[in-house]
């Protein structure tokens, strides 16, 4: 008896630890020395950091060719943005310094060693690159890299077609997924209070503000910890016990400030990933940034219901990228040159453009199938499953009227339907249902529209040969217009692309 | 009027089958020898200047065997006398080319029944001092020399020219995702010194690169002028692209960056090495990068990008636009 006796008690104050467990390493970054990280490398031993994270951040330290010791200043100042500001529920960042410079012992470039720490880590992702001194000022490129994983599994769309034009669904992904988020200017003593701000975003301290003495610091090869949050400021512990306070915002100032952008765009690509949420793009990041953000903005919009909000958020926003009212010069609303050249990422807005003229004829189809009395025996043979048999049995009995004429409207189904006694969500979930698949399914795009989509994906597809998404919307295209030798082509370059992929 | 033809009208008849009967004999003479004997022939050049190599040892090889040497004369010249069987009909050598000055240089010579398909063979011999900028074929874009202003010296100016070109130009291409085995590699060879700008297209191809880079330092009204001619080995360009950056102060890291037109130079001739490798995908994607860096089209972008994409599988996709 006494085998089988569980205590409720324990079982509470397991569940609690679970939990306290949980929360202390849903945020936990560590400062990783890049030599010894790319000497176990070599050896063959992968030691992924974070395996329990769902987002895994890779910060790598700026390439630095002239030597300025930002290299390692910038990236901390991101990596810690991105760990104290995330708003996702579990985030390991790893803050890559030092060690990617070619050597005499390691010629490999900077993006090679990126390249490989990425690929062997797995990284959601990754934000780079490079620091020059220019005449008077600084330069300072920085990148954001999805992992192609997280560009298919999060940054990925599709427009799902009727039966009636053969299935399938017109698909898109993210493009560009490496981008190049920001090229800041700064003067040229900017360097020492951005090497300063690094230092003493490490340092934490007693209480939550500037003027507190500092307890502990930040060491490499520690992991630490989020304990608590307070306006800008994060209670950080260290592992081995000592613990802080510290904070990015309230000790990155002015120029430092516009950098943070980058680790903020960054942190809006994971929130988008877990919430569907996205940020606006800001003041000071680059027109890749921008389109990046505008893109996912009109993917998200072809599902709308509403044909002038598709227009307006899909269309409307893939259009300010390509075609002749392509917009130039600086944005509106960020001030971002939005430049005049081709548009980021190829020729992936006339994609997202085509999948929202889809979406429009659609909807126009589906709101004219709907408009119209349905045929009788259609419903009956496409909705009235098991599900239903009540329903049906009703509208059976309705129809064999001497005066029915055949056809019915979906509101005459819910007056019959309710004047039988059915309940109004079953009638509901039939109407909004089953019945409203079975007429999407029924509906179909005018042939010479669909013809047209096709000749202007095509003329993008020379324009951007490996975009893989652009060719099988083509072959969807091709199967429903019947063109067997186009299809057949474009399935074919798939696969060679798919082929290609490393 | 008679039957019999005349004494002179037999001699013509004679002399004809006579003349056709030579001809026979000649081609089945020829035929016989060209199973037993033939000549492996050619010349060698010097890959810069494009003169004769004067005694160069050239080596024919079957399986690492020579069966067969020759000394280039004035001309660069050289034949070998070739005795191989008939059979197998098909088979590879290799034709191998060395100068104590140069560095040696190999090629495969295919045979039909014993005869190399070539009637010449024509090599490059590349000069010794430059062996260290011979890469790998068809990949790279190569820096050459930046000349000082007189009694001056320009500090490591080709390398640091070459790093700010593989950062500014890979990382654009890298959002193409290009192949990492095609990306080009953008490395210095100070040694490499054209003695006439028109000669850089010469120095591309003999350093078998897209595009070779030099340029020249002069004293400015306060710092200094850096000139840099871009050329490229398949003679896209008239002649070296030419850019200017003013006012230059030559121990600022900024030297090194060179503008939109020159990345963009660079990126066609790449366009055309690629299109030359059949890479007609990666060739249009480098043309597409180039009109992003410049914010706008050029006649060569537009006409390297047609000639790439014309020859994509994908404009069989066009209605209209081919099988």
């Amino acid at each position: 008896m006494m085998a089988n006796y569980r205590c409720p008690f324990r079982t509470i104050v397991a569940a609690f630890a679970c939990t306290l467990m949980f929360s202390v390493w849903a945020i936990a970054g560590i400062d990783v020395r890049l030599p010894q990280e790319l000497n176990l490398l070599e050896q063959g031993v992968s030691k992924p950091h974070f395996p329990w994270a769902k987002y895994r951040v890779a910060v790598f330290s700026f390439e630095d060719p002239h030597g300025t010791g930002l290299g390692d200043a910038i990236a901390n100042i991101l990596a810690k943005r991105m760990l104290f500001d995330s708003t996702v529920s579990s985030i390991g960042v790893v803050n890559f310094q030092s060690g990617l410079s070619p050597t005499k012992e390691d010629s490999s470039s900077y993006f090679d060693k990126v390249e490989k720490l990425i690929q062997d880590q797995g990284f959601l992702i990754s934000l780079w690159g490079r620091v020059l001194p220019l005449e008077n000022e600084l330069s300072i490129d920085a990148f954001v890299q999805l992992s192609d994983e997280a560009t298919v599994k999060r940054f990925s769309w599709r427009l799902e077609l009727p039966e009636a034009m053969g299935g399938g669904a017109l698909v898109a992904r993210l493009r560009p997924n490496r981008i190049r988020a920001q090229n800041l200017r700064t003067p040229k003593d900017e360097a020492v209070r951005l090497r300063n701000t690094s230092r003493n975003i490490q340092g934490l301290r007693r209480s939550p503000t500037v003027a507190a003495p500092i307890e502990a610091s930040i060491r490499p090869d520690t992991v630490y910890v989020l304990k608590e949050r307070q306006n800008s400021w994060v209670r950080v512990q260290l592992k081995g016990g000592a613990s802080g306070w510290t904070s990015v915002g309230a000790q990155c100032l002015n120029y430092c400030a516009r950098l943070l952008e980058v680790a903020d765009f960054a942190s809006g690509l994971l929130k988008y990933a877990e919430r569907g949420e996205l940020n606006d793009a800001t003041d000071y990041l680059s027109a890749e940034a921008l389109a990046v953000e505008e893109q996912i903005k009109a993917l998200d919009s072809l599902n709308l219901r509403n044909i002038e909000d598709i227009q307006k958020r899909s269309l409307g926003r893939a259009l300010r990228w390509v075609g002749p009212d392509r917009w130039t010069g600086p944005d509106k609303w960020t001030k971002i040159d939005r430049g005049s050249g081709p548009a980021p990422g190829g020729s992936a807005f006339t994609n997202v453009a085509i999948m929202a003229r889809t979406a429009m004829a659609l909807q126009k189809a589906y709101k004219r199938a709907v408009a119209h009395p349905l045929p009788w025996p259609i419903i009956r043979k496409r909705v009235c499953t098991s599900n239903f048999s009540n329903l049906c049995r009703v509208l059976e009995r309705f129809t064999n009227n001497s005066t029915f004429s055949g056809h019915l409207r979906t509101e005459e189904m819910a007056d019959v339907a309710i004047n039988a006694g059915i309940r109004p969500k079953e009638i509901q979930k039939f109407i909004r249902g089953e019945l409203a698949k079975a007429i999407f399914n029924s509906i179909s795009i005018n042939r010479d529209t669909v013809t047209q989509y096709a000749t202007e994906l095509a003329r993008a597809s020379l324009h951007d040969p490996n975009n893989i998404d652009i060719l099988k919307n083509l072959a969807v295209f091709f199967r429903f217009l019947e063109d067997r030798r186009r299809y057949q082509l474009a399935e074919s370059i798939v696969e060679e692309l798919k082929r290609k992929q490393p | 009027m008679t039957l019999v033809p005349s004494f002179c009208n037999l001699l013509k008849l004679c002399r004809g089958i006579a003349g056709h009967i030579v001809v026979a004999l000649a081609l089945f003479t020829q035929a016989t020898l060209a199973a037993a004997d033939s000549l492996a022939a050619g010349k060698i050049l010097h890959a810069i200047s494009g003169n004769p190599v004067i005694g160069a040892s050239v080596t024919l090889q079957k399986s690492g065997q020579t069966i067969g040497s020759a000394i280039t004369d004035t001309g660069g010249v050289f034949s070998i006398p070739l005795n191989l069987p008939p059979s197998p009909r098909h088979q590879t050598l290799t034709l191998r080319a060395a100068h104590g000055n140069f560095v040696p240089v190999s090629v495969p010579v295919q045979t039909d029944r014993g005869t190399p398909t070539e009637t010449i063979y024509k090599l490059t011999l590349l000069p010794k001092e430059l062996a260290g900028c011979l890469g790998e074929t068809g990949k790279k874009v190569v820096v050459g020399h930046i000349r000082p202003p007189l009694g001056e010296t320009v500090a490591d100016l080709p390398s640091r020219i070459a790093e700010a070109l593989q950062f500014d130009l890979l990382t654009r291409l890298q959002e193409k995702h290009l192949n990492s085995e095609v990306q080009p590699i953008f490395e210095a060879c100070a040694g490499a010194e054209p003695k006439s700008i028109m000669h850089g297209g010469q120095w591309a191809r003999a350093l078998k690169a897209h595009a070779f880079l030099s340029g020249s330092v002069n004293r400015g009204q306060s710092d200094f002028d850096v000139s840099t001619l871009v050329s490229d080995a398949y003679d896209l360009f008239d002649g070296p692209q030419r850019s200017k950056n003013h006012a230059v102060d030559l121990n600022d890291p900024s030297a090194a960056q060179m503008d939109p037109k020159t990345h963009a130079t660079i990126l066609v001739a790449v366009a055309k090495g690629y299109e030359n490798a059949r890479l007609y995908a990666e060739c249009v994607d480098t043309t597409v990068v180039a009109e992003g860096i410049l914010g706008a089209s050029s006649p060569m972008i537009i006409a390297v990008r047609a000639s790439c994409q014309a020859k994509l599988r994908h404009t069989g996709l066009v209605p209209g636009g081919g099988q």
